[in-house]
């Protein structure tokens, strides 16, 4: 594969002006997504969403094409996608397709950099594998201003759970590299919900008086996540499977991935034996119940992966919140 | 009526004609003045050891001008007539005889030395003994291509003996950088506008990026390669006129000695790297097998004319600071590298974050300011900045204000080299470097190079395409500072 730059920008202008006769708005970032599959991943759900409302240069690495065809070479494909606004303007992805073959070259940073719009953000939405991957990894992190992840869907490609935090630990902590991660952010709800049923100032001292969590539904990763963040919020370090609070008092924190007919429930359990209940829907009302028999029924919903993808690609900074909840994996 | 500035009558004098150089840079670049009407009456005299005939010479500058856009068959037979070869080693006195007859008619001479650095010296001496370095009928210039000298003592020799024969007013020592559009525009940019100087300092700039990256190998030229290396291969010319250019104080005028006497005080305050730091400011690095513009390419190692145990680094980078009220406590961080992701010459000036954080999320600073001017390719200014999203939030997202040269000035910039020939011929050398200049940047050299020297093992390695050695890292590794991508 030999990847001609000026060629690919002709051929790129040449489909946006077949496609729109429009003046054609300019992109905004460059999002590389690495992929196993062109075609299974969230990404493309995502920019779905994400066409028409932002234009960019879209460049899709698929990584597994050399172990379903050992013979395979990387190849190039380029074409582009316009929505008309309601300016009249079009707003278009222009998106070239690197499939890397056998060689290894389509995932090579040398073959996918030149073609990165220069002095725009650039974005690697990462919906691999990442423990398998750090070569490739290493190279994209080194080119983006923030890197996504989905550490849920790099569980369930393969990557071992137990190691996958460590890989985004070191590049969050160690390498502060801005990154986002889709598990985590799709906690964002329940998070709040949480955080909420503490507002009220009579039920805040409770925050130091729990000694234990329990938490149904959601993945694995994020249910780490979700307890990573806990102790982040509330001082706790870690100690072997659970945790201990900032008198040095036992924590527990349980999960199970069971369905229980709502996307996620919480059980807070205080030192007085009385407990909180949060149960949360993707959409709709949730239910709190505070230990003095008092309930509320917030309304909640949990954003989409496109909705998601595009707030992270107008945000360009680290997410603060991430970043400190994997520290607390240095907190023994 | 408009009036074309064209030179007066003139012979240039190519040493080395046959090389890479005159082929792909400098008889382009002397056709296009021509065809711009600012050479009229002039020859041109290639002089050089191999054994071509006048015939075969002209057809080789047939081929070398084939390029050049814009021209009739006419003032293509025009120009190769106007070339004449002359076959001569630079030791024969004969040859240099000879080139006086080549002068007669012509006022003016320009000598151009194109050839390996170890020839200077002999032509040098030559132009001086047979007293063709005088003229009293007009002008005579030398134009000194780079590399000038290996380390400061070379460096010194060199200019003693140019100095021993010519004038210094006589004496052009070429960067082909400074020839460039943007580099000019830069001055341009900093002292023809208002809005950019008072913020040019250590007030509101964080720090300085300045990176020349190539995506090509060392081709075939690895045994020149071997002996000089990234550090005096590109930084300290090119990437020290640029910092220079980028840092100096204004100056009194836009005479050659005013500009040159800010530029030689820039070099003059870098902080010296001493012997015990060179390893926490400087990295070094050679390039590994990998895949550039998606085909794999062999590590420097591997290379034509390479030592496979050499030493010579193909990347080189450095974190400088310079010792000036204006600059005091900024870091300058400069790159250069053979086999990066692409080929991008660019300056970066990354301005401070405003004093207090009202917008995005709590503990995730927006993103600095960063005026970017372009050197190469698509030449061009761009100022990012933070702006608020459409809507009813508080979204903000950095938005870049554009300016490239191309899409912007209807005719074509012009080459580098046409635009230094053409100075050299008008005796405006403000953009080429002095003798000080020169000695001041290898002096700073010289002590990394005399650190490199005790130094064994093996060099960091980086792959091919990439974005250069992890090692580098380490030399932005402070707050959110992280180096621009290639």
């Amino acid at each position: 594969m030999i990847v001609d730059v000026p060629a690919v920008e002709q051929e790129l202008a040449r489909i946006q002006r077949e496609l729109t006769n429009s003046e054609v708005r300019t992109s905004l970032f460059n999002l590389v997504v690495f992929s196993p599959d062109a075609e299974k991943t969230m990404a493309n759900e995502a920019l779905n969403y994400l066409l028409g409302k932002r234009a960019a240069r879209v460049i899709h690495i698929v990584n597994g094409a050399a172990h379903e065809n050992p013979t395979e070479e990387s190849r190039l494909d380029v074409s582009a996608r316009c929505f008309i606004d309601t300016e009249r303007k079009s707003v278009c992805f222009q998106e070239i397709v690197i499939t890397n073959g056998s060689d290894g070259a389509g995932g090579a940073p040398g073959s996918w950099v030149p073609l990165l719009v220069r002095d725009i953000p650039t974005l690697i939405l990462w919906q691999d594998t990442l423990c398998d991957n750090q070569d490739l990894l290493a190279h994209a992190q080194e080119q983006a201003e923030k890197l996504l992840v989905d550490t849920e869907q790099s569980v369930a490609l393969g990557d071992p759970e137990d190691a996958i935090l460590e890989v985004v630990h070191r590049i969050v902590v160690t390498d502060r590299i801005p990154v986002s991660d889709f598990a985590f952010k799709r906690l964002r709800t329940l998070q709040r919900l949480v955080a909420s049923a503490f507002d009220d100032p009579k039920r805040t001292p409770l925050l130091d008086e729990i000694s234990s969590v329990d938490l149904a539904g959601t993945s694995s990763p994020a249910g780490r996540l979700f307890s990573l963040w806990l102790a982040d919020r509330l001082g706790w370090t870690i100690d072997g499977a659970h945790f201990r609070d900032r008198r040095n008092r036992p924590v527990a924190f349980n999960h199970t991935q069971v369905a229980v007919g709502c996307s996620a429930e919480v059980h807070i359990d205080l030192m007085t034996s009385e407990r909180i209940h949060i149960a949360m829907q993707t959409a709709g009302c949730a239910d709190v119940d505070y230990p003095e028999g008092e309930e509320s029924h917030p309304v909640v919903s949990v954003p989409g992966n496109g909705e998601l993808l595009l707030e992270e690609v107008d945000a360009i900074g680290s997410d603060a919140l991430y970043r400190n909840a994997l520290r607390v994996l240095d907190r023994y | 009526m408009d009036t074309v500035d064209a030179a007066e009558p003139l012979v240039i004098f190519i040493f080395g004609v046959t090389g890479d150089l005159t082929r792909k840079k400098l008889m382009p670049a002397l056709f296009s003045l021509y065809l711009n009407e600012r050479l009229s009456e002039f020859r041109i005299v290639g002089f050089a050891r191999r054994e071509w005939s006048q015939e075969h010479f002209r057809d080789q500058v047939r081929e070398m001008i084939a390029n050049v856009g814009g021209a009739s068959e006419e003032q293509r037979n025009r120009f190769v007539q106007s070339v004449v070869y002359l076959q001569s080693t630079f030791e024969d006195p004969a040859g240099y005889e000879k080139l006086r007859e080549h002068a007669a008619g012509f006022p003016n001479r320009i000598y151009y030395l194109s050839t390996p650095p170890g020839a200077y010296e002999e032509v040098i001496r030559s132009l001086g003994e047979h007293g063709l370095a005088r003229s009293d009928t007009g002008y005579v210039r030398i134009i000194v291509e780079k590399p000038f000298g290996r380390d400061l003592a070379s460096a010194q020799s060199l200019n003693s003996l140019l100095q021993s024969c010519f004038d210094e007013s006589q004496i052009y020592r070429i960067d082909h950088y400074l020839g460039k559009e943007t580099v000019q525009n830069l001055m341009m940019l900093r002292f023809g506008n208002g809005i950019f100087e008072p913020v040019w300092n250590n007030r509101y700039v964080d720090h300085v990026q300045i990176t020349v990256a190539e995506n090509a190998g060392v081709g075939t030229r690895g045994n020149y390669y071997e002996r000089a290396g990234a550090l005096r291969d590109m930084i300290q010319n090119h990437t020290f006129q640029l910092l220079a250019i980028t840092a100096m104080e204004p100056p009194n005028d836009t005479s050659p000695d005013s500009i040159r006497d800010e530029k030689v005080k820039i070099i003059r305050s870098l902080d010296p790297v001493t012997h015990r730091e060179p390893d926490r400011h400087v990295v070094r690095a050679q390039y590994s097998a990998g895949v550039v513009d998606g085909s794999e390419v062999a590590g420097y190692l591997t290379e034509d004319g390479v030592d496979p145990e050499s030493q010579t680094e193909t990347y080189a980078a450095l974190r400088l600071y310079l010792d000036s009220w204006r600059w005091a406590g900024v870091p300058f961080v400069l790159r250069t590298g053979k086999r990066l992701s692409r080929k991008a010459t660019e300056i970066s000036v990354h301005f401070k974050h405003p004093p207090l954080h009202f917008f995005g999320p709590a503990g995730s600073p927006l993103q600095r300011n960063v005026l970017s001017i372009r050197i190469q390719p698509q030449e061009g200014i761009t100022l990012n900045v933070n702006a608020k999203i459409p809507g009813y939030a508080t979204a903000v997202r950095p938005v870049s204000m554009d300016f490239a040269y191309g899409s912007a000035f209807g005719p074509a910039v012009p080459e580098a080299y046409e635009r230094l020939l053409f100075d050299a011929m008008k005796g405006d050398n403000t953009l080429y470097t002095r003798n000080d200049e020169i000695e001041a940047s290898w002096s700073f050299i010289n002590r990394i190079l005399d650190h490199w020297s005790t130094q064994d093992g093996p060099l960091p390695q980086y792959a091919a395409g990439s974005a250069g050695p992890d090692e580098a890292r380490g030399l932005l590794a402070d707050g959110d500072r992280r180096w621009r991508r290639v």
